[in-house]
């Protein structure tokens, strides 16, 4: 099988919250769903961007004389992409020497993330860690994440995907040869809110546990905690029920933060969810004995 | 057999009322620069002119001891002070900055420790203070040293210090470990005896020089250990006085206990642990009397003290709660131990005295160490959060795992880099190396900041020199002249412009150092020459294993691998320099950047150039796992390495490379300029050895310690590494399990030492902001701790602004 190139927009290594033991995670870009509490907004288009980190721009302007879709402005060392019109041709990455814009995602080869992901095969011996695959969604280029995980294994590094789900179980099935672990989002249990949230229905999602769970790989589920949008005691019940029916153990909380707020200036996108409070540590607290009630393990973060 | 661990020891509560109170006293207390022993040292001196040196240094610490005013202070039952104030500080009269001390005097602000902290001083300790100074500067060792090398080869050491170019460590020596079990269980007396028995075999009909000598070396020895003897005894009747006007019936009880305890001990073998602690706090107490100076090493503190501990719990005679208390008591003493800042160290230790405590690891017959006592003791740390003495947690495979965990949630509770981690199998590595018996090496311990000795088998007096790499890479770039000043203190080896390769940039630079390395080691042997034969320190040496053996004080070379690790020369800024050499390869030699360019852009510290700045900070960095820049930081090791092993020292052995830095991060930054690295004029450099530059580790802390792991750290005496993590993850079991796999991959691939300062960043900036708030907040510095609010603003801003990694 050719995989061909990945589309990856972050090697991510010492990650501890995506898995057993010390983790690289390769972040795919490009991801079927459109979650408005995503933390991560540069994994949604499937191809590379130009991003802006504003508070590097010293306002030289180079961006804007060499932009040919005059798709760039910069006032008082605020950058401003116009999307409609911006091609991502890059060339205003090349000329900024301060940083400040940046691709968000690049094309990789297989050996290029397997040279990276290697490098720290001693911690994750150490540690029972291993690679996960996370995005976005890694399975939106499955050819390239099976082929990743293929070379993991024959190298004796142990593999987890972190998947939302949506995906054609055929797919699934083929990727899910060198899985060892499957980190999988739950993000609602009643499908018309998932589809008014994430723009798509559950069903396939749910279908597709039972796929992984008749390979035998073993799940962890987790549920991005969002107020006011999945956070009920009865959601929380529902997916705690679906685990149990399945013979699963675990379910994770992953309660809603707002660390990504700034990547959706970089991308000239709006952040629907602004003034959205977080949980306090009473309310994350209450919903985890709710999951251990039902005998499974709960944890927080990941 | 696996440890068992009582469970009353992670339940003790260190912070009792007293051990509070005590605490409360220490962050209270003005520090005061005292005179005592700077006249009592001048008295001494002059009513003994014609008598050989060992017998003078023994009688003058004699007279300090019989002379210094002496304290107990309220609540305490473990006793002595440098002073009789709570913080008090002495200045080494015999060997110290003298014209900036003089300086330091007449401004009325003699600093203590960071020039944050100035110490109360009265006009009459002022006056008696320059008096003593007037009468040692002409007779110092220091003096003499510096009119010797002008007349061996002119000004080229001062021009070196004027630049920069090195650091100044022609000062008091510093640097011991004695063998505290030794004093614990068998007494000064019988170091005496063995004194005497030596005395009494001397071979009358060989009597030489050498043998006078020796002769003279056990009765210094002799002088000292009874005079300390003696020092405790005035406790005892300081005590005992106290007692008879004690209305309150408890403490007349507990000072008459003391009374009996400094009777006892540290003369006789101690007879349990409250007197085993004693014994061991005024022996070491006294080291720094004889030298007011740092990096006296604890030791191996639970190996030799646990004995008493459980021998104490075994007979019902103690409690680990009581034991606890004690231990908190301990701890606040040790914070009390202040010295004068002299000339450049007070900013390069901040403050610290560079005590170094090292638990874990293994015993002599290479099995785990980790006993009670090493819980016990973390705790204690973990509670008072002292960052006095230095906490070092020997490593190995075979380490108790539970105390492994208890050792990261206490480096987590503490925030200060507290304990830090070393490395057994890379320092037995390295010390077998030198022939060292395995036995004698597994009690190895680092001392002052990070170095490895077999204690106490060995000194390392840390009076080696530093050097300065990245101002030498100034002077190869501008053909021996330093830019700051203008003048030339280097070789002519071309302008950098018509070098045509990366090569000839790399040879230049080789030959700069080169130079500047071979006549340092000359420089500082003629350093260690003559300071032996105007300086010596009997008691010390007398606790150390080989000096009575051998009839020699530590720094003729007496310990039993003393010529092993008196002499270690000590390359600084290799992070700044890696990444500029790298910088330089690439842009300059591979890219389009001519060196013209380059430094026009330097010498403009980038102004008008930061489209160049840039282009330089973009290039490949250390500490990011790139073969690109690691490739030179191995080359820079070993050729540093060869220059020093190459040379003898003055005591028939071989000179050590060690890499470590002090604060020398800022100290050494202070001077250079724009470096290619694309580093600003003047900014601090990298800290420690292997830590990444601030700001430049993109890759998190794998590839950190990847970069590091590179590294054949095998030929140094010390590495030292620096990362920062905010605490997060670590409130979590699996949390820590993942910290301690961190630790134990690096040091798999034979790291040397990694330390952690687990704090926020917003922590930080609030308690620069308001230091009054933070008064007990701890940092470790580049291998060392100290309070926070002590350190200089600038070196504040640079612990700020360390990469932060989440764990």
């Amino acid at each position: 099988m050719n995989e061909g190139k990945g589309n990856i927009f972050n090697i991510q290594r010492f990650s501890l919250q995506d898995g057993p033991g010390i983790r690289t995670t390769v972040f795919f870009k490009g991801c079927p769903l459109r979650c408005p509490w995503c933390s991560n907004p540069e994994s949604i288009n499937p191809w590379p961007e130009v991003g802006h980190r504003d508070s590097l721009c010293n306002g030289c302007g180079l961006c804007v004389d060499i932009c040919e879709a005059k798709a760039i402005s910069v006032s008082d060392k605020t950058i401003r992409i116009d999307r409609e019109n911006c091609n991502n041709c890059g060339k205003c990455v090349e000329v900024c020497y301060t940083g400040a814009l940046r691709f968000l995602g690049k094309e990789m080869t297989l050996e290029e993330v397997v040279e990276e992901v290697i490098r720290d095969q001693a911690y994750y011996r150490n540690s029972g860690g291993g690679v996960t695959a996370s995005g976005g969604e890694s399975l939106v280029q499955p050819a390239f994440v099976k082929a990743l995980f293929k070379e993991c294994h024959k190298k004796g590094i142990p593999t987890a995907l972190d998947t939302c789900g949506y995906t054609k179980p055929d797919i699934l099935r083929e990727v899910l040869e060198d899985v060892d672990l499957i980190l999988y989002d739950l993000k609602c249990m009643d499908s018309s809110i998932h589809e008014k949230f994430t723009g798509v229905p559950n069903q396939l999602i749910l279908r597709n546990v039972d796929v992984v769970v008749r390979r035998g790989i073993a799940i962890i589920f987790r549920i991005p905690l969002i107020p006011g949008v999945n956070d009920s005691e009865n959601n929380i019940r529902a997916c705690a029920e679906l685990a149990v029916k399945f013979g699963e153990k675990q379910i994770d909380l992953l309660p809603y933060h707002k660390y990504g707020l700034n990547k959706y200036a970089m991308l000239d996108r709006p952040y629907k969810l602004d003034g959205l409070q977080t949980h306090s540590n009473e309310e994350v607290e209450k919903l985890k004995q709710v999951i251990e009630s039902y005998g499974l393990h709960c944890g927080i973060g990941g | 057999m696996a440890l068992k661990v009582d469970e009353q020891v992670n339940k003790v509560n260190v912070l009792t009322e007293r051990v509070r109170k005590r605490k409360e006293a220490y962050l209270a207390a003005e520090v005061h620069a005292c005179a005592d022993r700077s006249r009592l040292a001048t008295e001494s001196w002059k009513e003994t002119e014609e008598q050989p040196l060992a017998i003078r240094r023994a009688k003058l610490f004699k007279k300090i001891l019989e002379g210094i005013p002496i304290a107990i202070h309220e609540g305490e039952l473990i006793v002595g002070g440098q002073t009789q104030y709570v913080r008090g500080a002495n200045l080494d009269i015999e060997m110290c900055s003298y014209d900036d001390i003089r300086q330091m005097l007449q401004s009325g602000k003699p600093i203590v420790k960071s020039p944050t902290q100035v110490a109360t001083l009265t006009e009459d300790a002022k006056q008696s203070i320059l008096q003593d100074l007037d009468y040692w500067q002409p007779r110092s060792s220091v003096t003499v040293v510096y009119d010797t090398l002008r007349r061996l080869w002119g000004n080229t050491h001062d021009d070196w210090l004027e630049a920069r170019v090195v650091n100044e460590q022609m000062q008091s020596p510093t640097g011991r470990t004695g063998n505290w079990g030794k004093v614990l269980n068998e007494g000064l007396s019988a170091i005496i005896s063995e004194a005497r028995e030596k005395i009494s075999n001397l071979k009358l009909k060989a009597f030489d020089n050498g043998q006078l000598d020796k002769f003279y070396f056990w009765e210094a020895v002799i002088i000292a250990c009874e005079a300390v003897i003696n020092y405790a005894k005035r406790y005892a009747d300081l005590a005992r006085e106290m007692a008879a006007e004690e209305k309150d019936e408890t403490r007349r009880a507990e000072l008459e206990r003391i009374a009996e305890t400094c009777d006892w001990v540290p003369a006789n073998p101690a007879r349990n642990f409250y007197e085993a602690l004693q014994s061991f706090f005024i022996s070491f107490l006294a080291n720094n009397l004889e030298v007011a100076s740092k990096a006296e090493a604890p030791g191996l503190f639970d190996q030799y003290m646990y004995p008493f501990l459980r021998k104490d719990i075994e007979a019902g005679r103690i409690t680990y709660q009581e034991a606890a208390e004690l231990l908190g008591l301990l701890l606040v003493k040790w914070l009390e131990f202040d010295d004068f800042g002299t000339g450049e160290r007070r900013t390069r230790s901040q403050g610290s005295q560079l005590m170094n405590v090292a638990i874990a690891g293994v015993t002599e017959d290479g099995r785990d160490a980790v006993n009670e006592l090493s819980f016990l003791f973390l705790e204690a740390v973990r509670q008072v959060k002292s960052h006095q003495p230095h906490v070092s947690v020997r490593y190995h495979d075979g380490i108790d795992l539970e105390f492994m965990i208890k050792a990261v949630e206490t480096n987590r509770d503490h925030g200060g880099g507290i304990p830090a981690f070393f490395n057994d199998k890379a320092a037995l590595a390295v010390i077998t190396q030198k022939n060292v018996p395995i036995r004698e090496a597994r009690s190895w311990g680092p001392q002052g900041c990070v170095e490895m000795v077999p204690y106490p088998n060995a000194v390392l007096v840390t009076s080696g020199p530093f050097y300065n790499l990245n101002k030498i890479l100034e002077i190869t770039l501008h053909n021996g002249v330093d830019p700051r000043t203008g003048k030339k203190v280097g070789l002519t080896t071309g302008d950098p412009r018509d070098f045509t390769s990366f090569e000839e940039l790399c040879e230049a630079f080789k030959k700069q150092t080169d130079w500047v390395v071979d006549k340092l080691i000359d420089i500082y042997n003629v350093w260690f020459v003559i300071r032996q034969n105007n300086y010596a320190m009997p008691y010390s040496s007398a606790l150390v294993d080989g000096c009575i053996e051998s009839g020699k004080d530590m720094l003729a070379g007496g310990a039993r691998w003393g010529k092993e690790y008196l002499a270690n020369i000590r390359p600084f800024g290799h992070q700044n320099l890696v990444n500029s050499l790298a910088a330089i390869k690439k842009l300059v030699y591979e890219e389009r950047v001519s060196m013209d360019e380059l430094l026009d852009a330097l010498t403009a510290n980038f102004e008008g150039r930061e489209n160049l700045q840039h282009m330089l900070l973009a290039a490949p960095k250390w500490g990011n796992d790139d073969d690109y820049v690691d490739s030179i930081m191995r080359d820079l090791f070993r050729w540093t390495e060869d220059l020093a092993k190459s040379r003898d020292n003055p005591w028939g052995g071989k000179w050590n490379v060690s890499r470590q830095g002090l604060t020398l991060h800022y100290v050494f930054g202070q001077v250079v300029g724009a470096l290619p690295d694309g580093r600003k004029a003047w900014e601090a450099l990298a800290d420690g050895s292997v830590s990444a530059m601030r700001g430049t580790d993109m890759k998190g802390p794998t590839a950190v310690l990847n970069s590091a792991a590179k590294i054949d750290q095998l030929g140094s005496e010390a590495t030292l590494l620096n990362l920062k993590f905010d605490p997060g993850s670590l409130q979590s079991r699996e949390g820590i399990n993942k910290f301690i796999s961190l630790i134990k991959t690096y040091f798999d691939n034979y790291g040397y030492h990694c330390q952690f300062n687990i704090l926020s960043q917003k922590t930080l900036l609030d308690a620069k902001a308001h230091p009054e708030r933070y008064r007990d907040l701890v940092v470790r510095v580049a291998g060392f701790s100290a309070f926070f609010v002590d350190l200089a603003p600038e070196v504040q801003d640079e612990i700020i602004a360390r990469t932060e990694h989440s764990i």
